[in-house]
């Protein structure tokens, strides 16, 4: 008999011992339906338990197998031990390559990132974030995580989700809004800024003509206008990399734009330079301005120029492409579509991604200070957005960089070139009346005007012009207005005056132009325009023209 | 005068701890009343005990899992856990013999 000595609880132990045993390995065996409850109650049953652990755990794996973001379980090391299909997908690798392997291998230190710790992890029981990986095939790409600790004694469950499309797509489009923003504050700017150039440049121009030969002025105004000309030139740049200059398009072909070219910049190579032009005979139309597209052109063959300080090849090349939706959804503003593509190509020194980020922006160089204005590309970015089209950069540090411009194809036919002719003789005397809201520069033309024995009739708004069209006895030849003046546009007045005054030809004048005479800064065939700032010869060569050519018609 | 008894049936006192109609429980239940049937030569006392309906009796005897079959007579008291599938293992704790199979 047992009894209470030591002797006997250690036989009642050792009896418990191994009915422990035999309980566990009747349970190993399956042999177990139900488990005593601790408490002493109800036992639990274990086939409902078992039950509800298989489903559970059937619905986990579907869900484990079944996820669009990568799942990982990894233990305490950092090793991989479980990975659902998406995370094989996005590692690159099958599962049986990817299970041991460890996170550390994968992951790409970044500059300012903060390295996770296991133990602020494990404390804190979760963390998440952004990091960068390297696939199997060595591509990074971009991932946001969540990782919760010890979802299993010792594992950790990591949720990796690819965000490198849109990462890159958000990218795009923060560029784009940038490049809007920069470009509307530009435009701005240029707009003034063309004003007190027409001031300047007239008025020194007008001194230059009344001074007498000889005067020890007179090389000093040349020097004024020929730095008020290139502050025009400023301010054209910043215009069209704004998007707010007047193009004129015409449909063209890009190959034969840049074989016409060819000479022109040989002369702007060094021998060591190697030109090649490829064209495509099959090339479709585009609809552009040519002169824009030969500063395009001239613009990257320059740079490419520079980034080969020591030769190189440098390649143009013209291509039939297509943008399709996929390639759309990456880059901000592209609409998928036909496309002709020029691509111009060095093997020069390349950009890194930081230089790449903001090659487009006006006033960004990396020449040496006043080696290049820093506008050349923000000027080519203008004029391909303005024609409706997208400029990409490639480019690899110490290998070379392409720049591809993509011109939306047109199926209408190459127009034929236009002759200009110029006018003999800049004067005349016929009747101008000419609108313009500010003074100053009102003040100036009226002067250049009369100069040339014109007789002209000032309105500083839309309104005085109207009722100096109904009042005046005489013969009105020209309207020369502003664009963009407050309250009636100049093309609102030039509709209101044409019925009244026949035959009354009008020549408009901006820096840039919101709407009025133009859609998206693209003139309407026929429509006469003068680009401010207003130079005396510029101006009545144009006006010449103008009312010479209503006498031929 | 002493009479000759009669050959005596040895007596066996069984009570084995099931959980409900759960499958190990019913399993042993059938594979006990299997055996018992081969030994004539046996009376068995059987007292099936459902710890679901009845928790009392197991936790008093300190039963750990279910099913478990105690052998409380002849003593030593044994016993013997899980669903009774292993006959040799049963035969060798009910003390039985093969001589003694009907």
């Amino acid at each position: 008999m047992v009894d209470g000595s030591i002797e006997g609880e250690t036989v009642v132990l050792r009896r418990r011992l191994l009915e422990a045993e035999q309980a566990l390995v009747a349970f190993s065996r399956g042999e177990v339906d139900a488990v005593a409850s601790e408490a002493g109650g109800t036992p639990v049953l274990l086939r409902a338990a078992q039950k509800q652990v298989r489903e559970s755990e059937r619905l986990l794996r579907a869900v484990f197998d079944g996820a669009l973001d990568a799942m990982l379980l990894v233990d305490d090391r950092g090793n991989y031990v479980d990975a659902n299909p998406a995370a094989c997908e996005l590692f690159g690798l099958p599962r049986e390559r990817l299970l041991g392997r460890n996170a550390a291998e994968f992951a790409v230190a970044q500059a300012g990132a903060i390295e996770p710790s296991w133990e602020s992890f494990r404390l804190a029981g979760r963390m998440e974030g952004q990091l960068r990986i390297l696939r199997a095939d060595g591509s990074p790409r971009d991932l946001d995580y969540r990782a919760t600790a010890n979802v299993l004694p010792g594992l950790h469950l990591s949720l990796l989700r690819d965000v490198t499309e849109r990462r890159l797509a958000e990218e795009h489009l923060r560029q784009a809004q940038k490049m809007e923003a920069i470009g509307a504050l530009a435009a701005g700017v240029a707009h003034d800024f063309n004003n007190l150039l027409s001031i300047i440049l007239s008025y020194t121009t007008l001194v230059l003509q009344d001074l007498k030969p000889g005067d020890p002025m007179h090389d000093d105004l040349i020097e004024v206008c020929r730095a008020g000309k290139q502050a025009a030139d400023l301010t054209r740049q910043l215009l069209a990399f704004g998007r707010r200059q007047m193009l004129e398009p015409r449909v063209l072909d890009l190959g034969q734009v840049a074989v016409g070219m060819e000479r022109m910049l040989k002369r702007l190579l060094r021998e060591d330079v190697e030109l090649s032009l490829f064209t495509s005979r099959t090339l479709g139309r585009v609809l552009a301005d040519p002169s824009q597209v030969e500063q395009i052109i001239m613009n990257l063959v320059v740079n490419a120029r520079d980034a080969m300080p020591c030769g190189g090849k440098l390649s143009i090349e013209t291509n039939n492409v297509e943008l399709d939706a996929a390639y759309a959804e990456h880059h901000a503003g592209v609409v998928p579509g036909h496309y002709v593509m020029l691509a111009i190509t060095d093997t020069g020194c390349g950009m890194d991604a930081a230089t790449r980020a903001r090659i487009f922006e006006p006033f960004f160089t990396t020449k040496e200070t006043g080696k290049g204005t820093g506008l050349g590309l923000s000027t080519v970015f203008g004029i391909v957005k303005q024609s409706h089209g997208h400029v990409w950069v490639y480019s690899e540090l110490q290998v070379g960089t392409t720049f591809k411009v993509y011109l939306p194809r047109t199926d209408r036919l190459v127009d034929p070139l236009i002759d200009t002719f110029a006018p003999v003789t800049l004067r005349g005397s016929e009747t101008i009346l000419l609108v313009e809201d500010d003074e100053q520069v009102r003040a100036v033309t009226h002067a250049i005007l009369r100069r040339q024995g014109y007789n002209v009739l000032d309105a500083n708004n839309g309104g005085d012009a109207f009722l100096i069209c109904e009042q005046y006895p005489a013969k009105i030849h020209l309207l020369l207005t502003d664009v963009v003046m407050p309250r009636m546009s100049g093309r609102q007045l030039a509709e209101r005056i044409l019925p009244m005054r026949p035959g009354l030809r009008v020549l408009y004048v901006s820096g840039y132009t919101e709407d009025a005479i133009v859609h998206h800064g693209v003139l309407d065939a026929g429509v006469a325009f003068l680009q401010k700032p207003i130079t005396p010869d510029g101006l009545c060569r144009k006006v010449r023209e103008l009312l010479d050519r209503r006498e031929r018609s | 005068m002493k009479r000759a008894a009669p050959p005596k049936k040895r007596q066996l006192r069984l009570r084995l701890y099931v959980a409900g109609e759960a499958p190990n429980s019913v399993a042993a239940i059938r594979h006990l009343r299997v055996l018992l049937a081969d030994y004539p030569s046996h009376v068995a006392e059987l007292e099936i005990i459902d710890v679901l309906q009845h928790p009392e009796p197991g936790a008093r005897e300190g039963v750990l899992v279910t099913p478990t079959m105690i052998k409380l007579a002849p003593l030593p008291e044994r016993r013997i856990i899980g669903n009774l599938k292993d006959t040799e293992a049963l035969i060798s704790m009910l003390g039985l013999t093969e001589s003694e199979r009907g």
